[in-house]
């Protein structure tokens, strides 16, 4: 049973993964909180319902709700987020972080006016199991684990080999050092956060796909996991966001076995109290971060 | 009762717990997870009546006692965290909160504590939104208000000048959650029922959003903000569904262009036509 659970939570990390590598990359070279990212992930996946039941096939509709979400993200970019680069001190993260919290409350309640405040049945499921050694393995939860696997190895390569990848982590060590050095800073911003969007897309869609139903609050438990697992890592470090999915999901996996699957967000609570305690910076902290 | 005394009864509700948050905002502890502390008085009075039997103006200062002491563990436990890590946590302890709720038998379960005995009084209501805001003026004119807000603009800067920050970290989120679980406290009373969805994300959400739109930089703001918010969408005929999208607009809107919000803008017009020529 303990086997199985902790299957389970590795399993569910894969999601939290992709969530919380898209904060802290947002962090670390903003060096804001967007508080609606999370929210990308329910736009996109309630596009794809969306198009899928205004009779596109499933791969059309996948390919608007990329369109859609990169359109929405980047218009709670501008709006919400840019203008927080003028200040700086605290109130360069406080004006983002409520701004993109009044954001993200626009785009759940959107969405709860044009679908109705319910779970929305998912048109792509992958519900059955894997029977593997005896244990229980989702299949729609092992896809969406190996689909972060493989983004997260590309973002890495991405991030740590390429010229763009240089350029991004230059603008997140320091921005002006950066622009003086040529980089075009906005641009590098504007794409990483595209990127992370992307992710959040992803994320979005692999959670209908493995659970086979959306709705528009979804993204609030995601969206604090996430954040709590981009903490537990370590700010701005990408490897660590993903070790933080890992034990948010094993800790969440841990408390349903020992306490009752009722209670598996006070384990969530409680790992993070538990390394803020400890290691205050976080598991792994690199100089990236802010 | 009339309609708008229902609703202006809420409104004072909610301000109290509004002018908590504000203490804390204030202080730079930027808490996202305020339904918590105010469930803690609504659990606590309305466990204290049903459970033992105390009257409801017995059980409402234990509930605001017990406020001040949950938010001062939870601020002592959480001393070394600033700003955004602040606020993930407290984000993470609603979450928490509302699971860990729904389990305790004592509390009722899922379905949470009924048959609250009532005190629907309006008296005993506006004597509280009164004495919350009175408390917390008389905080805001203090050595220690002033103290508060340089913590909250820097905190290590105020350290160097000699304010004790930890202590005054701990005390001003007990207070602040004090003025919540009285808040708490009194909607139990009001509507008989405390459910653990009530310790929720969305109800924390709405006072951030009073706080916020009020303006959090004068004492008056969240009053305002509160009264604005259950007000506003009385008057102007909007879809109830669509109110919520309005309030995410406002405190976008505030964010970028208003960070005093309404009450920054209401003072800056006083000055203007008080003193004409010189501006804020």
């Amino acid at each position: 049973m303990l086997t199985q659970q902790l299957i389970n939570g590795v399993l569910a990390s894969g999601i939290y993964a992709l969530f919380a590598v898209g904060f802290t990359m947002i962090f670390g070279i903003m060096g804001v909180l967007n508080m609606a990212h999370a929210d990308f992930g329910m736009v996109a996946a309630v596009a794809v319902v969306w198009g899928v039941s205004a009779g596109l096939a499933p791969i059309e509709a996948v390919l608007l709700a990329v369109v859609v979400m990169l359109g929405v993200a980047l218009l709670v970019e501008r709006i919400a987020l840019r203008p927080g680069r003028r200040y700086s001190g605290d109130a360069a993260i406080e004006m983002p972080l409520i701004a993109s919290i009044g954001a993200g409350m626009i785009l759940q309640n959107t969405a709860a006016v044009v679908f109705g405040n319910k779970a929305i049945l998912f048109p792509i499921r992958l519900r059955g199991f894997f029977h593997i050694g005896g244990y229980l393995v989702a299949q729609g939860l092992a896809v969406s684990l190996a689909i972060a696997a493989v983004l997260l190895t590309v973002l890495e390569v991405l991030v740590m080999r390429t010229g763009f990848g240089r350029e991004m982590r230059a603008v997140a060590q320091n921005r002006n050092a950066a622009e003086i050095m040529g980089i075009h800073s906005e641009r590098v911003i504007l794409l990483t956060f595209a990127i992370t969007a992307l992710l959040a897309g992803i994320a979005g869609c692999l959670v209908g796909l493995s659970y086979g139903l959306v709705a528009p609050y979804m993204a609030i438990p995601y969206s604090i996991k996430g954040l709590v697992a981009m903490i537990v890592g370590g700010v701005g470090s990408l490897p660590g966001a993903v070790l933080g999915a890992l034990l948010i999901g094993v800790a969440e996996a841990l408390t349903v076995d020992l306490l009752g699957s009722q209670l598996r967000d006070v384990g969530v609570f409680l790992v993070l109290m538990l390394v803020l305690a400890v290691r205050p910076t976080g598991l792994l902290r690199t100089a990236a971060g802010g | 009762m009339g309609f708008w005394s229902t609703i202006l009864l809420s409104a004072c509700v909610s301000s109290i717990a509004a002018t908590g948050l504000f203490l804390q905002i204030r202080g730079g502890q930027l808490n996202v997870g305020m339904a918590v502390f105010v469930g803690i008085g609504g659990y606590v009075s309305g466990a204290l009546g049903t459970r033992a039997g105390f009257p409801p103006l017995a059980s409402i200062p234990l509930a605001v006692a017990a406020g001040f002491v949950a938010g001062a563990l939870f601020a002592a436990l959480t001393l070394r965290l600033h700003h955004w890590f602040f606020a993930v946590t407290t984000l993470a302890l609603s979450l928490a909160a509302v699971a860990a709720a729904g389990q305790i038998g004592f509390l009722g379960g899922n379905l949470g504590l009924t048959q609250i005995s009532f005190l629907t009084d309006p008296v005993v209501i506006v004597a509280a939104t009164i004495a919350a805001c009175a408390v917390a003026w008389l905080l805001d004119r203090s050595p220690a208000g002033l103290a508060l807000r340089a913590m909250g603009n820097d905190q290590v800067l105020a350290e160097v000048f000699g304010v004790r920050t930890k202590f005054l970290r701990v005390v001003t989120f007990g207070t602040g959650s004090a003025l919540a679980a009285l808040s708490g406290a009194l909607h139990a009373h009001r509507f008989g029922t405390y459910q653990p969805n009530d310790l929720g994300f969305q109800n924390s959400l709405l006072l951030f959003v009073y706080v916020i739109v009020g303006g959090k930089t004068r004492v008056w703001g969240p009053l305002l903000g509160t009264f604005f918010l259950y007000t506003m969408p009385e008057m102007i005929p909007i879809d109830p569904r669509a109110e919520l999208i309005v309030f995410g607009a406002l405190m976008m809107l505030v964010a970028v262009w208003l960070p005093a919000g309404i009450a920054g803008a209401v003072a800056g017009l006083a000055t203007r036509i008080i003193r004409p020529g010189r501006s804020r």
